[in-house]
């Protein structure tokens, strides 16, 4: 068994992380000032090409369904409204952070993501944060995945064979393997990226509820993990056999009853056919 | 997570239901027919079984049941959006 690695040493020595764009943020901080234009949020997010070329290309993709084409970052916050734009920005970026992960990884991750929107959509007292904020709870919550795979691809060789042969949960034989699980690392990630403590949070405890520290999180968290599980219950798993293990307490927080779940999964299922247009953008 | 076995062309799996009671969930069509997924329950002493279709019976259910068989029903009898699975 590998000693348990100190998430920071990991993250200074072996790792060097991608780093978010310095528009994110200079965005939230613009967003803080109530008085700012939206004219002025479309031009800061317009100075940096490759950000606003990825965000267009997402506003415009099939999955938002947009009836008329955005053609500038200028044009998309007017519509849409900055904070939305902000989302879709954020969104964009994290995509870029998916290259290099394996197709399989990034397909669970975009449906993961769905599957946040349409459960934030749903149920809103349980998940009260806005749709697009939802869709990347999802696509970040196995982002210490990437990193693994990027940095230590023979240990993750190693665990991605262990999983599949003996169906134990990843994240205990990256313990042991590693000495670090990827949601240890995904959060200490999204806190060096200064993301929002409750994204940090739910991506810390998306597979032990408990190391979501914030109560307040919980439910946040609880509904991340229930979103993972279905993904895999549908089969849109990174690795073959890996379906995590969710327990009756985590069901309980999520709010989720059984009588919503045909809507929620229907939704999700309408959905699938625009994952491959969205895939591209993590090309 | 729900153990499904497959009989014929049919696929069922058993569940625990909100009153404590046991059920089956047997899946046989895609979400277009009505009767593609029915529980299956035990009324009355006498042992005789009740078919009930299954999304009469989600408040019977946990979230985590009705997603499970919603998922698998998909993946053996949907539109093609999901890996196909193939059970034993």
């Amino acid at each position: 068994m590998s000693p348990l690695r100190d998430i920071d040493t990991l993250l200074d020595e072996i790792v060097t992380l991608p780093s978010l764009p310095r528009i994110i943020d200079r965005v939230n901080k613009l967003l803080e000032d109530p008085d700012v234009s939206l004219t002025e949020v479309g031009q800061v997010i317009s100075t940096d090409p490759s950000v606003s070329l990825k965000t267009l290309r997402l506003i415009n993709s099939a999955y938002y369904a947009l009836r008329e084409k955005v053609t500038s970052v200028e044009h998309a916050v007017v519509m849409l409204g900055s904070k939305v734009v902000r989302n879709l920005v954020m969104t964009a970026t994290v995509f870029d952070s998916m290259k290099g992960g394996a197709e399989s990884y990034i397909r669970h991750s975009i449906c993961c993501g769905i599957l946040m929107e349409i459960l934030a959509r749903h149920h809103r007292q349980n998940l009260p944060i806005a749709a697009d904020e939802a869709f990347i709870f999802g696509l970040l919550h196995d982002v210490g995945k990437v990193i693994f795979g990027q940095f230590l691809p023979e240990e993750c060789k190693e665990v991605n064979a262990i999983v599949a042969t003996t169906k134990r949960p990843m994240f205990l034989v990256e313990r042991e393997i590693i000495g670090a699980d990827h949601a240890a690392i995904g959060s200490q990630l999204a806190h060096r990226w200064k993301l929002p403590d409750h994204l940090i949070q739910a991506i810390a405890g998306h597979h032990e509820l408990f190391l979501c520290l914030e109560d307040s999180a919980q439910p946040l968290c609880a509904n991340l993990t229930v979103a993972d599980y279905i993904c895999h219950a549908c089969g849109i798993s990174d690795i073959e056999g890996n379906i995590p293990v969710v327990d009756d307490e985590t069901w309980r927080i999520s709010g989720l009853k059984g009588s919503e779940m045909p809507k929620i999964m229907n939704e999700f299922f309408d959905a699938l056919p625009n994952v491959d247009e969205l895939m591209k953008l993590a090309a | 997570m729900i153990t499904w076995k497959k009989q014929g062309n049919a696929v069922y799996g058993e569940v625990t239901l909100q009153d404590s009671s046991s059920a089956r969930v047997v899946i046989v069509d895609g979400a277009k027919n009505p009767k593609g997924i029915v529980l299956v329950t035990i009324s009355g002493k006498a042992g005789a079984t009740a078919t009930t279709p299954f999304h009469d019976m989600l408040e019977q259910l946990g979230p985590r049941q009705v997603a499970e068989a919603l998922a698998l029903q998909e993946r053996l009898f949907g539109r093609g959006v999901l890996p196909a699975v193939i059970l034993s």
